[in-house]
């Protein structure tokens, strides 16, 4: 990448600043501590009712996410349905980019990052799951798996129409596994595809981050293991080792999660979830573009899950949201669009790229030009922040974990005593009593647990909880 | 009349293309006939969802068709019981199995709506999906005379219906075939074949 | 009428029409979601279909008992339980039970998974003297009446058509095979960015 062209952008954005709306608050310490009523409640609060305004889906969204944690999938279906609905919805966007998002940004309805898009429609699954709907579980996974849009390294599908390649779902080859997970990490960065737009956009070319992708089976590991297990509850046992082998492909650390699933009993599937998702923030100096910063590290720490005092399983981790959230392809560069048009209407971009070969040629006449386009256009563009909500009361992280419970069926009896402990981390554990797996015969029984990051006996993690509290802005 | 002027024309003509795009953009979205065919489609390299709705049409009445004229049919007394078998998908992973689950239920259906589905053919279920639901539905306690499940099937009359798919990829050009098969269990002979081709370029 | 009122009527519907377009793009569904009234005319049309199977039977027949299941979901697409049972309850509740059991003699019973949620939630309300270990004895059911949702999906980026077959069936257990079996299918395409 030619520096001189990323420093030109650099300096562009730096001018390209303004206000946006005060961040929604977040619940912080009921949520690390697993008081989700409390966090529920806070999140309710918040909820936008007008329909076009552009939290509507956020704030339901948070409220389905805490309202499940909180033991209420009742409650959580409805508000999830309607997130569901409206992302199912096409087109809500469509041509706000460039007309409305510049002069008001706050018009533009928020769907969410994809990642965000594939973790709301994984929740609307596990409700239904915690209400008996395998079915559900199955659709909603489906759903979460959606084409992602891959820039690559390079810049081979320019102006081109956008590629398929891969499936969804099957077809993973022989062969999977050999230990190292196939899930990506980083990858191109927003001023890389920034300069590679505005090059697209000297040529003459369409709109690079319209067409220079490849569309990209997704990498949504904890979608692939849902769909394999709600198919095997459904008796589709093709489908579900499809689905299956697919995420362990993906991630080889599952495979004795997958062996598990096939070899032994269980009546029951506990899902668990830990830590606070990565937040999202503007930066550069004029805050044009937008990134994720984990609030959670992303540690292998495995949670380990006993039954009536006897271990039973260890899991590790299935989805890490960090990972998802610094992915281009998991994310819909919407900051980048903003900051694009903002600078193409200046002159910027053209003038970004003049300098970006004038610096790679040594030519400093030509790199002073494009720099002066550059300059002159900071006089006639107005600000464009990067809009930094993102939905906050997601987790960092998820575990699946098969279990054998006591069943319900009618014996009286106390039902068993589950505890988790992720990693060895004090304070990162729960203990839930009378659970009971599903009877003889029947499909097994879908629990969704919130792991708290402080059950409050554990004061060495007090330090780390303020830490998380301030770089939240919530304390 | 006087003659349109410049600007009344470029109205004129915007106000066509407006109203005219505008509908089209309108008839685009929302219910279709089952038989439409969609930008949807034809931008995916999947299957054409007509291709499976004709398959499952074509191979029902060439089955009652014929069915009558195998020996093994006709000679044999009684019905003949049909349990769905098993798909083999060999499209590489990029069309589901669950798209021709579609294609399956369709074949059963349209053979149980059928002269020959109601006179000869006798669609049954997997004794072992019938064994959960039977399970699930007797709640309290267990009825020795309760048929849990249907006695077995006698494999001299009851055939299975199987359904391959293959693909041939080359660049933007997908080849399809779906055969639809019916197997004797006692024999494991292929009594009745119906295959489709289709190819798509994209 | 001069040029200067053609031109401006002409205008005023070019502004009308790309209101009207708009308005009209804007209110047709943007998804390829089965909408409310598909739910109503599948419901419609496979009550039509099951009372004609019904008709054919007098009330000198065998005894059916009828247990009714909710919509197996094998689409891409999620439906609220309350989605699933909306069809099952409509083939039910728009006719009288007693003359479907005097006329048909058909019996219709609340599905297990209702009965078992009743006494779960109702534990010590029944005798057991009366009926079983927790309650009334399960009526036993010797058919079923089920329906499976499935859905063939197409689309990239911009477009997405579901193709949609809900297949309703009546099966008798004891021999497992189908007594009434129709379905109804339908396409729903639409158009616009899938995520953005």
């Amino acid at each position: 990448m030619r520096v001189g062209g990323v420093l030109t952008l650099w300096v562009a954005v730096v001018l390209v600043g303004g206000c946006h709306a005060p961040r929604l608050e977040t619940p912080t310490d009921a949520v690390l501590t697993g008081q989700y009523t409390e966090a529920a409640a806070f999140v309710r609060r918040q909820v936008v009712e007008e329909k076009g305004s552009r939290r509507y889906v956020l704030t339901r969204m948070r409220v389905g996410v805490m309202e499940l944690a909180a033991g209420e999938p009742e409650r959580a279906e409805g508000s999830l349905a309607e997130v569901y609905d409206l992302l199912r919805t096409q087109g809500i966007n469509a041509d706000k980019t460039v007309a409305t998002v510049v002069v008001n940004e706050g018009v533009r309805v928020w769907k969410g990052e994809p990642f965000e898009q594939a973790l709301a429609m994984t929740y609307f699954g596990l409700t239904e799951g915690v209400l008996g709907s395998w079915d559900n579980v199955r659709a909603a996974a489906q759903s979460s798996l959606f084409y992602l849009r891959d820039f690559g390294q390079g810049d081979e599908g320019s102006g081109a129409r956008p590629r398929v390649t891969g499936s969804v779902g099957v077809g993973v080859g022989a062969g999977g596994g050999g230990g190292r997970s196939r899930v990506r990490t980083g990858g191109v960065s927003s001023l890389d595809l920034m300069l590679r737009a505005a090059e697209a956009e000297e040529r003459g070319e369409p709109d690079y981050l319209d067409t220079g992708y490849v569309a990209e089976a997704s990498d949504f590991t904890l979608g692939y293991l849902l769909h394999g297990i709600a198919s095997q509850q459904l008796g589709r046992d093709d489908e579900a080792r499809d689905y299956l082998d697919r995420a362990v492909w993906l991630n080889p650390a599952l495979g004795p999660l997958r062996d598990r699933l096939w070899d032994e009993p269980y009546n029951a599937v506990l899902v668990a979830s830990y830590g606070l998702a990565p937040r999202k923030e503007a930066y550069g100096p004029g805050r044009a573009l937008a990134r994720f910063v984990p609030v959670f590290g992303s540690t292998p720490s495995r949670l380990s899950v006993s039954v009536d005092g006897r271990q039973q399983a260890e899991s590790h981790v299935v989805t890490d949201v960090n990972r998802l959230a610094i992915d281009h392809r998991w994310n819909n560069l919407e900051d980048l669009r903003l900051a694009k048009v903002a600078l193409g209407r200046a002159g910027i971009l053209v003038g970004s790229v003049i300098a970006s070969r004038g610096f790679s040629r040594d030519n400093d006449t030509v790199g002073l030009i494009g720099l002066g386009i550059v300059a002159l256009g900071f006089y006639m563009e107005y600000q464009a922040q990067a809009n930094t909500d993102y939905c906050d009361v997601f987790p960092q992280r998820f575990y699946v974990v098969p279990l054998w419970l006591e069943p319900e069926d009618g014996v009286a009896s106390e039902g068993s005593t589950v505890e988790m402990q992720v990693g060895n981390r004090p304070g990162a554990s729960a203990r839930l009593d009378g659970v009971r797996g599903a009877a003889a015969g029947q499909p097994a029984k879908l629990i969704y647990f919130r792991v708290p990051a402080y059950n409050g006996n554990g004061s060495a993690g007090d330090g780390d909880r303020r830490r998380i509290a301030s770089s939240l802005g919530s304390e | 009349m006087e003659r349109l002027n410049g600007g009344t024309s470029v109205a004129l003509v915007l106000a066509t293309l407006v109203i005219g795009l505008g509908g089209v953009g309108c008839k685009q979205t929302g219910r279709v006939p089952i038989t439409a065919d969609t930008r949807g489609e034809r931008e995916s390299p999947k299957i054409l969802p007509i291709a499976l709705i004709e398959f499952s049409d074509q191979v029902p009445d060439l089955l009652a068709r014929d069915l009558y004229s195998l020996p093994v049919v006709r000679d044999t007394p009684g019905d003949v019981r049909i349990i769905l078998g098993d798909i083999k998908n060999s499209t590489g992973g990029l069309v589901p199995t669950s798209d021709f689950e579609l294609v399956q239920g369709r074949i059963r259906s349209n053979l149980i709506n059928s002269r020959v589905g109601r006179e000869k053919l006798v669609f049954v279920e997997r004794r072992a999906r019938l064994a959960r639901i039977a399970d699930a539905e007797a709640v309290v306690g267990d009825d020795p005379e309760f048929p849990v499940t249907p006695e077995p099937y006698d494999a001299q009359n009851t055939y299975t219906l199987l359904l391959d798919v293959e693909r041939v990829g080359r660049g933007d050009t997908q080849l399809y075939r779906m055969d639809a098969l019916l197997v004797s269990f006692l024999n494991n002979q292929i009594v009745f074949s119906k295959d489709y081709e289709i190819k798509q370029v994209n | 009428m001069n040029a200067r009122v053609i031109s401006s009527l002409l205008m005023s519907v070019l502004l009308l029409g790309g209101v009207v377009g708009g308005v009209g793009c804007a209110s047709t569904p943007r998804s390829s979601r089965l909408q409310v009234e598909d739910f109503q005319e599948i419901a419609g049309a496979m009550s039509a279909s099951l009372s004609r199977e019904f008709a054919q039977r007098g009330p000198s027949d065998e005894p059916w008992v009828v247990s009714i299941q909710r919509v197996t979901n094998l689409s891409g697409d999620v439906l609220t339980v309350g989605e699933q049972w909306y069809p099952m309850g409509k083939l039910v509740s728009s006719r009288s039970m007693q003359e479907l059991w005097d006329a048909h003699r058909v019996m219709v019973v609340i599905p297990a998974e209702r009965q078992r949620l009743l006494l779960t939630r109702s534990p010590g309300e029944f005798d057991e003297r009366f009926g079983g270990v927790q309650g009334g004895e399960r009526t036993r059911p010797t058919h079923v009446l089920n329906a499976t949702l499935r859905s063939v999906t197409r689309g990239g980026f911009e477009a997405r058509t579901d193709l949609y077959v809900a297949e309703f069936e009546m099966t008798e257990l004891a021999s497992g095979t189908p007594v009434w079996n129709d379905r109804f299918e339908l396409k729903r395409q639409a158009l616009g960015a899938v995520w953005d």
